[in-house]
């Protein structure tokens, strides 16, 4: 009955609001492009803006293996629940949008398009993210946020408003997990904040035996450590061209941090005159995976700049390094620069961005994904999650089969957040934007970019209170160096 | 007779302050409007409402658009001057003339308040919507009015709703009364930790939007905000005169004397004077710069920026000795992390064919706003710049934001219809210029070798003669020891 009267009510708008309809055989022009993606069932709905110059949209779902919902007004905007329920009943099947746009009088039909509903869940809360306006030196309004999957709410977990002049940045937390994070602040009280089980504390990662405090981190799977880089980071601007900035290191470790001790493991191997930064631990805690490039002087030799993918031994019961570094990829015989390397947490996978050169591939146009098969040393493009622009920071969900990576796609300057499928065989789907409510609005009436993105696997249970006074009462705890 | 006086007294107050702003200091109306960008959208009132204080900033934000034409900006600002002194007046219930020159006071406070650039015209308003709210009470007092009011008032005008509760003390007249001030208290705590926790406890207690850099607090803006209350109650409590108007002149010839030394002290003329050649580098007034350079010129890199600039355009530059000179910083300056240093730089770099150069000076000049306002100014140049680079949906979005404004949406508009049009470009001779002598080969800025770039953007194209003219000056500076540092 209720099926019916929404056919009713859509048929009478139709030939009430409209006089005429035609059909256009082509695909619905839609921001974001979502025509032909997988989604995972539990993503919130994926709301469209018809670009045809369109008053109003009339969009009829119908699922595959049953059920259907219609959205209508501005933009498509669907209602949530029953897209909740269309999606979990379409499972392993396909959800197939019929599209009208409505231009003076006129409806226009485009041609049907689909999206597949994945099998693989999305179990995770949500993903969280920095955003700020991406350009150059100055940062104004900066935070870090999370943002739940299966709806639009976002809400901040430190916003820059909170300390004053102070940049924050690259939370990362265990395996998705909150319960153990961080995140850097930068500037006069900076300082690397640490959430352990609920505690926070405030440390100075900076030693008389390290170049700089912790930048890139990354969690040991037992929580009991975390690997850090330190690098003395540099930004320089090209004076021509279309990519504007360029960061590189002039030196730049690796080190290991144990977290109840507040002690750093050092290697002579990851603290070589050579670039060694971008650590990343295996699954099973007994591998250190982290970029390496021979050292070059910077900034005349920038463009020379190629690091490898390298792999270290690690023992958690002595806190020791094997003696040995491991090439897995060599970036300057490749030709090209490895860096981000992101393990697949079932242990299957690597993930990494691929550049012409630098440690940044942030800001390079041909920056790609690839993934290489742990079990066979194999490596391949992620062809679905790629595009003709800037690829980077990506990061695996908790069941491994999604994937979330920034991109420049949508207009070669403000980095996005898209989301793909990677299944059993490591092939990838084409990575859709994280919906919004009013993707175009959204999108395009703000001047945010988003980086460091990472599934949460609960919400992060958000302290601020108390985060000022810390901040600013620069009380911290200083590491020491783990005697041999 | 009584009131007339008072109406011509204050019409006279409102031509002065207008003309004080419009004749003595554009600039500073000049200056706030750069630095914000108002937008007539639910987004941006719903961006400014989410935070406290935030209507006081909408309407201060309103008004400060109209700086665009300085002598509206100016005519709207002192209108608010007159508005604070008027509500004082009435605050103060009296009708006699004799002390009625004392209800300036607030308003020649702020008046001097402001000669610091970072304070933020919202305060203004907010002490405007206080003491109107605080007549509302007087009128007719009513016990749920300070019920409502308080926490509605703390949220939509910040902290200068205590102007407010002092007069609900006043007015009230009962113990009970001591309550409101508490309740305000409670009300202040429970915004801090549910709404604001992301703003440092003294942002919140003392005006997140009142100055333009977080947790700075300056005295005169608690004294102003004293004043709006103190001032009507001491008129109330002073005691008549036998000589009524010589009391009112007396008054008002201290007054006019406290102001103009106050303003004196808080308006910097260096700083000043900055600004002044900024504004009329803006508006390619190149003569007057030079003229202005030529009467007194203030010994900064910024202000040395902008009068080497006018002295290129207006083909001076061989007399630039005859003006201050600090080295090659004079000529252009390293990015710096603030509201003005980058500003005639990067009018410098446009100028030359450093597109990407005047793109970050531009972009780093507006990100430079501790309070994140964008501005109209820079964004317009960094739409600009995307173009002559090609960059068409980057420009699209600044021109699309740009378009939701009063004052740049025509031009915003004039620009969207060249997007991803070569023809249309090339007829626009700034661009196609700029795109025929802006840098070619692709290498990492550098200020520290800023010689070798501007000989290579020289000798790129011969017709740059701006390059040539300033690699010139820049090896005479340097020859002579003011090199970069």
């Amino acid at each position: 009955m209720k099926r019916f009267c929404i056919v009713v009510v859509s048929v009478f708008c139709l030939v009430s609001c409209g006089r005429t309809t035609v059909s256009s055989n082509t695909q619905p022009p839609i921001f974001p492009d979502y025509v032909d993606v997988t989604i995972p069932a539990q993503i919130a709905p994926m709301n469209f803006n018809l670009m045809s110059g369109a008053s109003r949209v009339y969009v009829r779902v119908k699922g595959s293996k049953g059920g259907e919902m219609t959205a209508s007004g501005r933009y498509a905007r669907f209602n949530q629940r029953k897209w909740h329920r269309l999606a979990a009943e379409n499972v392993g099947g396909d959800l197939v949008f019929t599209v009208l746009g409505k231009t003076g009088k006129v409806w226009t039909q485009y041609n049907d398009f689909k999206m597949h509903v994945s099998e693989y869940p999305l179990e995770d809360y949500g993903v969280t993210y920095r955003r700020f306006a991406p350009g150059y030196e100055t940062y104004s309004r900066i935070g870090l946020y999370q943002r739940c999957l299966g709806n639009f709410k976002e809400t901040p977990m430190i916003e820059g408003s909170l300390i004053p002049g102070q940049c924050v940045g690259c939370h990362t937390a265990n395996a998705t997990d909150p319960s153990q994070s961080l995140f850097h602040v930068r500037g006069k009280h900076g300082a690397t904040v640490m959430t352990l089980e609920g505690n926070r504390k405030w440390l100075t990662t900076k030693t008389d035996s390290t170049i700089s405090n912790a930048v890139y981190s990354y969690w040991h799977p037992s929580g009991d450590f975390v690997a850090h880089s330190n690098n003395l980071i540099h930004q320089n601007f090209w004076t021509s061209g279309n990519s504007y900035v360029e960061v590189y290191d002039d030196a730049s470790d690796v080190m290991v941090q144990n977290v109840r001790t507040d002690e750093l493991i050092l290697s002579p191997l990851l603290m070589t005159s050579d670039f060694e930064t971008f650590p990343a631990f295996s699954v099973d805690g007994r591998t250190l995976f982290f970029c390496s490039a021979p050292v070059r002087n910077v900034p005349a030799e920038a463009e020379d700049v190629r690091y490898s993918l390298c792999a270290i031994g690690f023992d958690p019961e002595t806190q020791t390094f094997s003696d040995h570094v491991d090439t897995l990829i060599n970036g300057p015989a490749t030709g090209k620069s490895i860096t981000f390397p992101r393990p697949s947490y079932d242990g299957k996978w690597l993930m990494f961005s691929v550049a012409d050169f630098g440690c940044f591939p942030n800001n390079h146009k041909e920056s790609e994904l690839y993934l290489l098969d742990l079990s066979d040393g194999s490596v391949k493009p992620m062809s679905g999650a790629n595009s003709d622009y800037s690829e980077s920071f990506h990061n695996w969900s908790s069941n491994s089969h999604w994937i979330l990576v920034t991109s420049r796609r949508i207009d070669s300057l403000f980095n996005c957040i898209y989301i793909s499928s990677v299944d059993e065989e490591g092939n990838t789907t084409k990575s859709f934007l994280l919906p919004q409510k009013n993707p175009l609005k959204y999108h395009h009436n703000t001047l945010f970019s988003f980086n460091v993105p990472d599934f949460t696997k609960t919400r992060v249970p958000v302290k601020a209170r108390g985060l000022f006074k810390e901040a600013f009462s620069d009380k911290r705890v200083q590491v020491k160096i783990k005697e041999q | 007779m009584r009131k007339d006086a008072q109406f011509i007294i204050s019409s006279v107050f409102w031509l002065a302050v207008a003309l004080f702003w419009f004749l003595a200091y554009p600039q500073a109306l000049g200056f706030q409007e750069q630095n914000q960008l108002f937008l007539y959208t639910w987004d941006y009132l719903g961006e400014r409402l989410s935070v406290t204080g935030g209507l006081a900033d909408w309407i201060a934000e309103f008004l400060t658009q109209f700086n665009f034409i300085p002598l509206l900006g100016a005519l709207l600002l002192a209108g608010l001057f007159v508005l604070l002194q008027m509500l004082v007046w009435k605050l103060s219930g009296s009708d006699s003339l004799e002390w009625y020159p004392l209800s300036y006071i607030p308003s020649l406070l702020v008046l001097v308040q402001m000669g610091d650039i970072y304070v933020m015209p919202s305060h203004l308003v907010a002490l405007v919507l206080a003491a109107a709210l605080s007549l509302v009470y007087i009128k007719k007092p009513s016990v749920w009015l300070p019920l409502l009011a308080i926490p509605l008032g703390f949220w939509l005008i910040g902290p200068a709703i205590c102007v407010f509760v002092l007069f609900v003390l006043l007015g009230s007249r009962k113990p009970s009364a001591l309550l409101y001030p508490v309740y305000l208290l409670l009300v202040v705590f429970l915004f801090r930790v549910t709404l604001m926790q992301q703003y440092p406890p003294k942002s919140v207690f003392f005006g997140v939007n009142y100055y333009r850099w977080p947790l700075t607090v300056p005295v005169l803006q608690l004294v102003a905000a004293a004043s709006v209350f103190l001032v009507p109650v001491v008129i109330r409590l002073l005691p008549k005169v036998r000589n009524p108007l010589m009391a009112a002149i007396s008054c008002g010839c201290v007054l006019a004397a406290g102001a103009f030394l106050g303003i004196r002290s808080t308006y910097d003329r260096d700083t000043y004077e900055i600004i002044a050649y900024d504004q009329l580098v803006r508006h390619e007034r190149w003569q007057k710069v030079v003229e202005r350079a030529g009467r007194y010129q203030p010994k900064s890199d910024i202000g040395c920026v902008s009068v080497n600039l006018a002295l290129f355009m207006t083909g001076k530059m061989d007399s630039m000795d005859d003006y201050y000179q600090c080295g090659t910083r004079g000529l252009i300056m390293p990015r710096v992390r603030d509201l003005i240093s980058n500003v005639s730089s990067y009018e410098v770099f446009w100028r030359m064919g450093f597109v990407n150069s005047a793109l970050r000076y531009a972009f780093d000049s507006q990100e430079a706003e501790m309070n994140y306002r964008k501005s109209g100014r820079f964004m317009s140049k960094m739409a600009e710049c995307q173009i002559v680079n090609g960059r068409y949906e980057v420009a699209r979005k600044y021109l699309d934001i740009l378009k939701h404004s009063l004052f740049y949406s025509k031009w915003a508009k004039s620009r969207e219809v060249l997007l991803g049009n070569e023809e249309l470009i090339s007829a626009v001779p700034v661009y196609s210029y700029l795109r025929a002598v802006k840098f070619s080969e692709r290498f990492l800025f550098n200020y520290g070798e800023m010689d070798k770039m501007l000989y290579i953007l020289a000798s790129h194209n011969q017709n740059n003669i701006m390059a040539k003219a300033y690699f010139l000056a820049w090896k005479r500076l340097q020859e002579a020891g003011g090199g970069a540092q």
